[in-house]
């Protein structure tokens, strides 16, 4: 990967799923391009430091996304663009336009995550998307750990039989 | 904790989904990289939540695309070849892993004989270690045993010196005329100390005992033991005496001697 064509194949074959995490999280459209150049950014700076003793490649990329993404919903930067309340029309565009044509069976997966409560949707989108940590989401929504740990369990076992 | 255990705690999901703290995901990745099933488990709980961002998926804007591959700083890179075609990089890229297979595979190799003898050079030291620790024990116990019988003697020598003791030898009588033994009485304390000496082993259930003799009549001075470890026994103390003597008797001893059973006899 550390070579300019290396790099290219690189971006064409993750750049989609990156940004499509990126927009899930950050949901404006300006900020996600952002993020999404600092990541790749990033991807390149840190591949050495990529162990495959601990995950996959793409895992380990998506984590980095992620974490950015949810870095930048907590900055100053954003919480100011959210007040000015423009950020609907930002969604509403990229809804309409990009998502789902990309991923040829995402309708498919929509209907499949009906399958998952909404408590379980709920707890992977607290901690994938939002980045709360198990006892955070204890003590802000008031569930028990344990509870909150059940969830987290079956939520992604639903998501694997969902994937398998 | 058993792997099984383990993996349906659930932990790993939380893993996967980032909701540890640090604490836990240093646990959690040791736990992964010792135990191949866990990291089997990861591994295939990561392809899942893959495929779920991976249904988010969305193109970014064609244009990000030159804007973000420009800004990538490629001249950190030594050497680059500027017309690479895809056949040679596979070529280059084969090669380049097949290398670094064997170069890993050596290291793998170096660190497990490294580690081997590390392993083994630490039983060594450790079995060392502690057959010292043994005879440090082993010799501290008779440093412990030598200070006690130094007090001991201090104790006895400071009695044998002391001029108001008086030493009255007690000779074997008849039923073992070859015993000795020794009482130390101190006249202004009234203190008395016993040496038994080589009185003969008391047999089962039965146990000596010291008498003074005062007006004729026998007084109880103590029962003592035969350990011959305690040096001198303080017994009973005895204000007035012209004769001491030791007869055995039954254990914790008797309230008048059993004259037939005495062993040794001494005047003050």
């Amino acid at each position: 990967m550390k070579d300019k064509q290396g790099f290219e194949y690189f971006y064409d074959r993750y750049s989609s799923a990156v940004f499509g995490i990126i927009f899930k999280i950050v949901k404006i459209e300006e900020l996600s391009e952002e993020v999404l150049q600092d990541a790749f950014l990033k991807f390149w700076d840190r591949i050495a430091d990529y162990n495959s003793e601990k995950g996959r490649l793409f895992t380990w990329m998506l984590n980095i996304a992620r974490n950015m993404a949810i870095d930048k919903v907590r900055s100053k930067e954003y919480k100011g663009i959210h007040k000015t309340d423009d950020i609907s029309n930002n969604v509403h565009l990229y809804d309409q336009g990009y998502a789902d044509k990309n991923s040829s069976d995402y309708i498919g997966v929509k209907e499949l995550l009906i399958h998952l409560s909404e408590d379980q949707k709920k707890v992977i989108d607290l901690m994938y998307f939002q980045g709360y940590s198990q006892s955070e989401i204890s003590e802000e929504f008031d569930i028990p750990l344990g509870t909150v740990k059940t969830r987290a369990k079956a939520a992604m076992q639903k998501l694997r039989e969902i994937f398998k | 904790m058993k792997v099984e255990e383990y993996i349906a705690s659930g932990i790993l999901e939380s893993y996967v989904l980032g909701g540890l703290n640090p604490i836990e995901i240093q646990e959690v990745e040791r736990m992964i990289a010792e135990y191949p099933e866990i990291k089997k488990e990861l591994l295939s709980l990561q392809g899942t939540l893959e495929s779920y961002a991976e249904s988010f998926a969305m193109k970014p804007r064609a244009e990000l695309k030159n804007k973000i591959l420009s800004s990538i700083p490629y001249q950190t890179l030594v050497v680059e070849e500027p017309k690479v075609n895809r056949i040679h990089y596979y070529k280059y890229a084969t090669a380049a892993s097949v290398a670094l297979m064997i170069i890993c595979g050596g290291l793998a190799a170096l660190y497990w004989s490294k580690w081997q003898s590390a392993e083994q050079r630490l039983t060594v030291l450790e079995q060392e270690s502690s057959s010292y620790a043994n005879q440090i024990n082993k010799t501290n116990f008779k440093i412990d045993q030598l200070a006690e019988n130094l007090s001991l003697a201090k104790e006895n020598l400071k009695l044998v010196k002391d001029t108001s003791v008086v030493k009255v030898i007690m000779k074997g009588v008849g039923v073992s005329p070859s015993s000795l033994s020794m009482v130390f009485w101190n006249k202004s304390t009234n203190e008395v100390f016993i040496d038994p000496g080589n009185l003969p082993e008391a047999p089962q259930g039965m146990q000596y005992q010291l008498w003074a003799i005062a007006d004729g009549q026998p007084l109880d001075a103590g029962v003592f033991e035969m350990d011959l470890n305690q040096g001198l026994q303080k017994v009973n103390s005895i204000k007035s005496a012209e004769a001491y003597a030791v007869t055995l008797e039954k254990i914790g001893g008797s309230k008048v001697p059993t004259l037939s059973a005495m062993y040794v006899f001494g005047k003050v």
